[in-house]
């Protein structure tokens, strides 16, 4: 749970700098394309930790490798500067979304506690319900972009409200009877 | 360029909601779908638990005491309040102490007899309660299915063991007489034929009661008029069974053994 404690902080940081930045019209795409990694890496912690079972524990890792390579790969060949890489976000995301999926289905496998009980179900509805909801935005966010700014804000909404509902549900999770 | 924009917005927002409806739809299925499985659980759990309930009170309510334990080790895990009570012990640790004081000749067979068979039934104990005091029990018990553990049900015969002590001191002390006894039922059956009884009607008993023979030659001799009508009492004469009569209704029993020419009356 400390690491959940530490997601929801660079979360909050990571949002309240780029708001900053923003304000003082500085450049703010590069914490956003560099706190990907951080957030899947702090989130497949979280999952990593909240699990017991062997098999998942080595699909998380095999998972998160790939994801790295991935993103080491697109960092190094196809980065462009000053630019949100749409392509590493909507891959976070489809890999947040698959293991998300997986540990709510691990979870009601678990018929000893109510899956409202279990924190490791609202970490990983937060995440589906983000993952899944942004998908779109960070899709065609660029597309939308160069064509009129103005949309593009109207469509950046709906990820700062998917943010706040998973940042809710983070804190619901933290605040579980049956802490992992 | 303007209409191409707006297209897309509506392209994301819609894109998203329908994505969004999809994570929701399967989050709410999911928690649905575990709390019926909950719940069914928590009915059969429910179930369960009076079904238990109800043989934990036939368990802890039995007269009769009960016991869970290990024949290898005789190391109880549960036991009521019958057997803790019979071996005069307030807890399950004392019951195990008692259990202890079992001789090794006693437990033996009862190891051997649950290994061989999976079972014993109604093997005599004499044994000690936790004050000392002498105690018999009547000892049955059957090793549980799929575990090393038995359920024993054990019964005090102490007082039975007491009256069979004294039946027994009786019996002898009858046979020491030179009288003839025995005890005849309500069918007419010879029950108890003593050693006076024997020498009186000429007929040996054999161990097991063996009634025809006996209640024959106490008719014939009855109808010899033995206690004597006239006041006296007439020399007792030894009945030979071909002689008997049979149109009365005896029955000879087959193993009837006359008593051997040459022995008297009065002779043991």
């Amino acid at each position: 749970m400390k690491i959940l404690t530490l997601l929801c902080v660079l979360a909050v940081l990571s949002a309240s700098a780029e708001l900053t930045l923003g304000r003082l019209a500085v450049n703010n795409r590069f914490i956003a394309n560099n706190y990907v990694p951080v957030e899947v890496l702090l989130i497949t912690l979280v999952y990593f930790f909240s699990t017991s079972t062997a098999k998942y524990r080595r699909i998380l890792i095999a998972t998160y490798a790939l994801f790295a390579i991935v993103w080491t790969v697109d960092k190094v060949l196809f980065d462009v500067p000053n630019e949100t890489n749409s392509t590493m976000a909507l891959v976070s995301r489809l890999f947040l979304f698959s293991i998300s999926l997986l540990m709510i289905s691990t979870a009601s496998r678990d018929t000893k506690t109510a899956l409202g009980d279990k924190p490791i179900f609202w970490v990983a509805a937060g995440v589906l319900l983000y993952s899944t909801g942004t998908f779109v935005v960070v899709g065609l966010g660029n597309r939308l972009l160069q064509l009129n700014v103005t949309l593009f804000v109207i469509a950046w909404h709906i990820n700062w409200l998917l943010l706040i509902v998973a940042n809710l549900l983070y804190t619901k999770g933290l605040l579980c009877k049956t802490q992992a | 360029m303007q209409n191409s924009g707006v297209d897309i917005l509506f392209v994301v927002i819609g894109g998203s909601a329908i994505l969004l409806l999809l994570a929701v739809a399967y989050i709410v299925v999911t928690i649905s779908s575990h709390r019926r499985v909950l719940e069914a659980q928590q009915t059969k759990l429910d179930e369960v638990r009076k079904s238990e309930e109800k043989y934990r009170s036939l368990f802890d309510n039995s007269l009769a005491g009960i016991m869970k334990f290990s024949p290898d080790t005789w190391t109880v895990v549960d036991s009521n309040e019958a057997i803790r009570t019979l071996f005069g012990c307030g807890s399950q640790e004392e019951l195990r102490g008692c259990l202890a004081n079992l001789s090794p000749s006693s437990r033996e067979p009862i190891r051997q007899s649950l290994a061989r068979e999976g079972r014993i039934a109604g093997y005599e104990i004499q044994t000690t309660r936790k004050d000392g005091e002498e105690l018999w029990i009547l000892f049955s018990a059957k090793m549980m299915t799929g575990e090393t553990l038995a359920q024993a049900v054990v019964v005090d015969i102490t007082k039975r063991k007491e009256f069979e002590e004294t039946i027994r001191e009786q019996s002898a002390l009858l046979d020491q007489t030179q009288d003839a006894i025995m005890v005849v039922d309500d069918r007419g059956k010879v029950t108890f034929w003593n050693a006076g009884a024997e020498l009186m009607y000429g007929w040996a008993e054999g161990g097991d009661p063996r009634p025809c023979d006996s209640r024959a030659s106490l008719l014939h001799v009855q109808e010899g008029g033995l206690p004597g009508s006239d006041g006296g009492h007439r020399p007792i004469q030894r009945v030979a069974w071909g002689a008997l009569p049979q149109a009365k209704g005896w029955e000879r029993d087959p193993g009837g053994k006359p008593l051997e020419d040459g022995r008297e009356a009065g002779q043991r």
